[in-house]
């Protein structure tokens, strides 16, 4: 049982937190899920670059995607309803880079005869979350259809520390469904997901850097069971 | 950021497969007889390639080496065997293990012929290939072990016993496909 003068405390803290200024402008992402925000102005970002369309739509591309060669276009939808938010998506991305991928790698690892990345095909997601002030909660289900089957379901947290620092969190678990059993099963096919890190920035421009969790172990890559997540993002509002 | 690093990143950014051609470090061994009519062993741990580890598909094995016979008079008779996948020996990659066919280990019986009875002449030097199906489950481990045997029916002229038949510069080439679908974090971290 909290004691009377400890719960005041605590509701004056979270009053305090919550009415620390407006969050930042939308771009989109949170650190690796898509975000339970409305895109309603143009963005350049590296993560994600987008086109606001009329009715809460928009045209997007993961601007990082496409520079390793990854070209990939999105549609966007996404509404506001009191403290209610949902965003509905679906990406298509095209490897084109095989070529250039392959004589890289056969320069670095001379044992590498064919290299054959699958990264082509259609992915579908889904957002909802709530957001209490300066604090975004989210939940994002994701399915992708590309060289197998991944489905995911990731819990955020987008918390505005100040008006310029904001906290984020994610959470999650991944499945490969259909994946037919090998022995020994991929080392770096973790259930688990997640990432943390900081956002800065303004109602225009924004830096988020953090880290994620991708558990990648193999003999031969070596192990990286974290990779850096960084995204630059400027508003055009 | 180096090469490695590069590659390293474009292979984490996604689900791909590659095929890999790796080759086991070359191995000398010496399968010794030491009397007539009583077959010697040598067994050979050979250890693959941490490349040819992990989520992989055997395309193809394929064994090369030089098997000498340094006798001045006597015809060796060699014979190759595998130990089957799951099924572990005594050598290890730094000492090969020797018996004769009158002390061989419990498992030996559970070994599969590679090579059928091969014979060379004296003081041949002859280069010999060694496929057979049963590889591709052997070199799916981290280790494979091989058993060499030599038989001598009779010792010639201006021999005297131990006979030793020689495999020089033992080595395979191994094909696999290796998949990193697992790798989906990655594209996460790119936005995807």
């Amino acid at each position: 049982m909290v004691s009377p003068p400890r719960r005041v405390l605590l509701l004056g803290l979270v009053g305090v937190l919550f009415a620390s200024g407006p969050a930042l402008a939308s771009n989109g992402r949170l650190l690796t899920t898509d975000a339970a925000e409305v895109v309603d102005a143009p963005v350049l970002g590296l993560q994600r670059s987008a086109i606001a369309l009329p009715a809460g739509f928009a045209l997007d591309t993961s601007l990082l995607g496409d520079l390793v060669l990854v070209l990939n276009g999105g549609l966007r939808w996404g509404a506001r309803l009191d403290v209610h938010r949902l965003v509905l998506g679906a990406r298509y991305s095209q490897f084109v880079g095989t070529p250039v991928y392959s004589a890289l790698l056969n320069t670095q690892e001379s044992q590498l005869r064919r290299y054959e990345p699958a990264l082509s095909g259609p992915s579908f997601y889904g957002v909802y979350g709530v957001e209490l002030g300066s604090l975004l909660l989210q939940l994002e289900g994701k399915l992708e259809l590309m060289s197998e089957t991944t489905a995911s379901l990731t819990a955020g947290a987008k918390f505005q520390l100040t008006p310029a620092w904001g906290l984020i969190v994610e959470g999650g678990v991944r499945g490969y469904p259909g994946r037919v059993e090998t022995t020994p099963p991929p080392a770096s096919a973790p259930f688990f997901r997640g990432a943390a890190g900081l956002r800065f920035g303004g109602e225009t421009g924004q830096v988020t850097l953090g880290v994620a969790y991708v558990g990648i172990e193999d003999p031969m890559l070596g192990s990286f069971p974290f990779a850096p997540v960084l995204d630059l993002a400027w508003s055009f509002r | 950021m180096n090469l490695r690093t590069l590659a390293v990143l474009t292979l984490l950014a996604s689900g791909c497969s590659a095929e890999i051609e790796v080759q086991t470090t070359p191995v000398d061994l010496s399968i010794p007889v030491t009397s007539i009519g009583l077959d010697g062993f040598a067994e050979l741990a050979i250890p693959m390639p941490e490349e040819a580890r992990g989520s992989i598909t055997v395309i193809s094995v394929e064994g090369e080496a030089f098997a000498v016979n340094t006798s001045d008079g006597t015809t060796l008779q060699f014979q190759l065997y595998v130990l089957p996948f799951g099924v572990r020996g005594t050598a290890t990659a730094e000492t090969p293990f020797l018996f004769t066919e009158a002390n061989p280990p419990a498992y030996f019986p559970q070994a599969l012929p590679l090579v059928a009875p091969t014979t060379f002449g004296p003081g041949s030097r002859t280069a010999q290939t060694i496929t057979n199906p049963q590889l591709a489950a052997a070199v799916r481990q981290e280790t494979m072990w091989l058993v060499a045997a030599n038989t001598v029916s009779s010792v010639g002229l201006g021999d005297v016993l131990p006979l030793q038949l020689q495999l020089e510069g033992l080595t395979f080439k191994v094909i696999v496909t290796k998949s990193f679908e697992g790798s989906a974090g990655g594209m996460d971290v790119l936005g995807l």
